[in-house]
C-alpha cells in the first residue's frame, strides 16, 4: 500500500525518537513496518544515526590561549572583595566568623601583567561610567520616578541611594596607588604602547573622578543616573573580560 | 600549599601517596584546597577541565564567545566551590555549573538577535565538505550554525548525554519541545553531512 507524503512526513518526525528508543512498543512496531517499505525514511534514519555517532565522539577543544591568568585576576578581585566584606561585617563583633583565607591576594603586589591591564581597564571602565554620570547630570535635570526622555529606561523608585563614586573612591584610590607602584617598577618589561595606554587611562580617571565628585555633590542620590552607571559598567566589564583574554594571549 | 590537609590524606587512594593527577581523588582534594583559598589547587582543576568546559562553551554559545564564557564558568566555580560536597565527580559538578552559566549568558546576551535563523537552509552558507577535511572540525562548524534553540538541545542531549527531562528543566520548556528541537537539529546536520 502506498502512503501519502503527509504520512511519510509524520513517520519522519518520529525517527529521532525511534533512534533514541523512546517510542512505545506499539509505535515502534508500526514504524518498523513502515521502514521496511519506505527507502526514504530508512535512508533518513541512517543519516540521523550518523549524526548521533558523530556527536558522541566529538573531541574536547582546549582554548587557543591560556585563560588562567584572566581567571586568576578575576577570582583574586572576588576574593579581595569577599575578604573586605567579611572584615567589615566581622569588625563590630570582634571577629569570630569563619571566612575563607586568601593568602595570595591580601599581601604584596601579586598582579601579573594581564591582571595589571585588566585592573587598569577596570579603573577606566569605572571612570567612563563616572564621566558619563557627571556629563549627564550637568546636561539635564532628572525627575525621580519617571520614564527617561528616551523612553527606554524607567527609573527605579529608590528613595535612598549610596553614592557609588564615593563608595568606590577609597577602594579605587588604593588600587590606583598599587597600580602606579607596579607600573613604575615594571614599565620597562611591558610593551611601551601598553604603558602609554594605561597611563593615558589613569589621567582620564583623575579627570573623570573630579567631574563626578562635582556632579554628585549636587545630586548624590539620583537613581536614574545610578541605573545607567550600572548598565554602563556592566558593558564595560564585559569588554574588560575580553581585554583580559587578549592580554592573556600575549 | 596545604598538601597535608586532612582532605588530601583521606582522599588519597594509598596512604602516603598523592592521588593520580586528574583523577577523581585528586580533583576532590584540590577542590577542598580551593575551597580553603588555594589558588594553585584551583589552577590544577582548571588545567584538568578547561578543554571540556571550553568545548561546551564553543558548542552552546559560539567559538568567539567561548574563551570569555569559559572564564565565567571557572570564576563561578571558584565562587561556589565550597558547595561542592564530593558526592559526584568534580568534573560532573563543574559541567553542570558551566551549563547553567552558559544558558544564563545566552539569555542575557540574547544571542538569538544575531543569529535567529529559523530557516533550515542555514547551513547552505557553509562550504561543501572537501575530501580530507577533518570531519570533527567540519561538524563543529555546522553545529554552531544551527538555530540557537536546536543547538542547545542537540549539544546537551547528543554531545553531553543529558536526558530530555533534564534539558527541559534547564531551558524551561517541555520535553515535547526538546524532542522536536533535537530532531530538527539532527535533520539539519544530516543534510549537511550528506552534502
Amino acid at each position: 500500500m502506498e502512503e501519502s507524503n503527509d504520512m511519510i512526513d509524520a513517520w519522519t518526525d518520529r525517527l529521532s525518537e525511534y533512534a533514541d528508543d523512546s517510542l512505545t512498543g506499539e509505535e515502534r512496531a508500526l514504524l518498523e513496518a513502515h521502514l521496511a517499505t519506505c527507502a526514504s525514511c530508512a535512508t533518513t534514519l541512517t543519516g540521523l544515526r550518523a549524526v548521533m555517532d558523530r556527536a558522541r565522539t566529538l573531541p574536547e577543544r582546549a582554548p587557543d590561549v591560556d585563560l588562567w591568568p584572566g581567571i586568576e585576576a578575576r577570582i583574586a578581585a572576588f576574593a579581595r572583595d569577599t575578604h573586605a566584606a567579611a572584615e567589615r561585617s566581622a569588625r563590630p563583633q570582634g571577629g569570630g566568623g569563619a571566612t575563607r583565607s586568601f593568602p595570595d591576594v591580601r599581601r604584596g603586589l601579586v598582579l601579573s601583567w594581564p591582571q595589571l591591564i585588566a585592573a587598569g581597564l577596570t579603573l577606566v571602565a569605572l571612570s567612563g561610567g563616572v564621566s558619563w554620570f557627571a556629563g549627564r547630570s550637568a546636561m539635564r535635570p532628572v525627575v525621580a520616578g519617571r520614564t527617561s526622555g528616551s523612553g527606554e529606561t524607567t527609573e527605579p523608585n529608590v528613595t535612598t541611594a549610596a553614592t557609588p563614586a564615593k563608595t568606590a573612591d577609597g577602594e579605587l584610590a588604593g588600587e590606583l596607588r598599587q597600580l602606579e607602584q607596579v607600573l613604575a617598577a615594571k614599565r620597562s618589561e611591558l610593551d611601551p604602547e601598553t604603558v602609554r595606554t594605561i597611563e593615558a587611562n589613569l589621567k582620564i580617571i583623575d579627570l573623570a573622578t573630579a567631574q563626578a565628585q562635582q556632579a554628585l555633590a549636587g545630586d548624590p542620590a539620583n537613581p536614574y543616573l545610578q541605573e545607567h552607571l550600572s548598565k554602563t559598567m556592566k558593558k564595560k566589564v564585559d569588554m574588560l573580560r575580553q581585554a583580559t583574554v587578549l592580554a592573556s594571549a600575549q | 600549599m596545604d598538601s597535608a590537609s586532612p582532605e588530601a590524606t583521606v582522599l588519597s587512594a594509598v596512604p602516603g601517596r598523592s592521588p593520580v593527577p586528574g583523577s577523581w581523588q585528586a580533583d576532590a582534594a584540590d577542590a577542598s584546597r580551593a575551597a580553603a583559598g588555594d589558588f594553585r589547587a584551583f589552577e590544577r582543576l582548571y588545567r584538568t577541565h578547561a578543554g571540556r568546559v571550553h568545548a561546551l562553551a564553543r558548542r552552546m554559545l559560539s567559538p568567539h564567545e567561548a574563551a570569555e564564557a569559559t572564564q565565567d564558568a571557572f570564576v563561578r566555580a571558584w565562587q561556589k566551590i565550597d558547595q561542592f560536597r564530593g558526592e559526584a565527580a568534580f568534573g560532573t559538578w563543574l559541567h553542570r555549573l558551566a551549563v547553567n552559566v552558559f544558558l544564563a549568558r545566552r539569555q542575557v546576551l540574547k544571542l538569538q538577535r544575531e543569529r535567529h535563523v529559523e530557516d533550515e537552509t542555514v547551513l547552505a552558507s557553509l562550504p561543501a565538505r572537501v575530501a580530507g577535511t577533518d570531519l570533527s572540525v567540519d561538524f563543529e562548524a555546522a553545529l554552531v550554525k544551527l538555530p540557537p534553540g536546536a543547538r542547545q538541545v542537540f549539544v546537551l542531549h547528543d554531545v553531553e548525554g543529558y536526558k530530555h527531562e533534564e534539558i527541559a528543566g534547564l531551558l524551561g520548556v517541555t520535553t515535547g519541545t526538546t524532542k522536536a528541537q533535537l530532531h530538527r537539529a539532527r535533520m539539519i546536520l544530516r543534510a549537511h553531512l550528506d552534502r
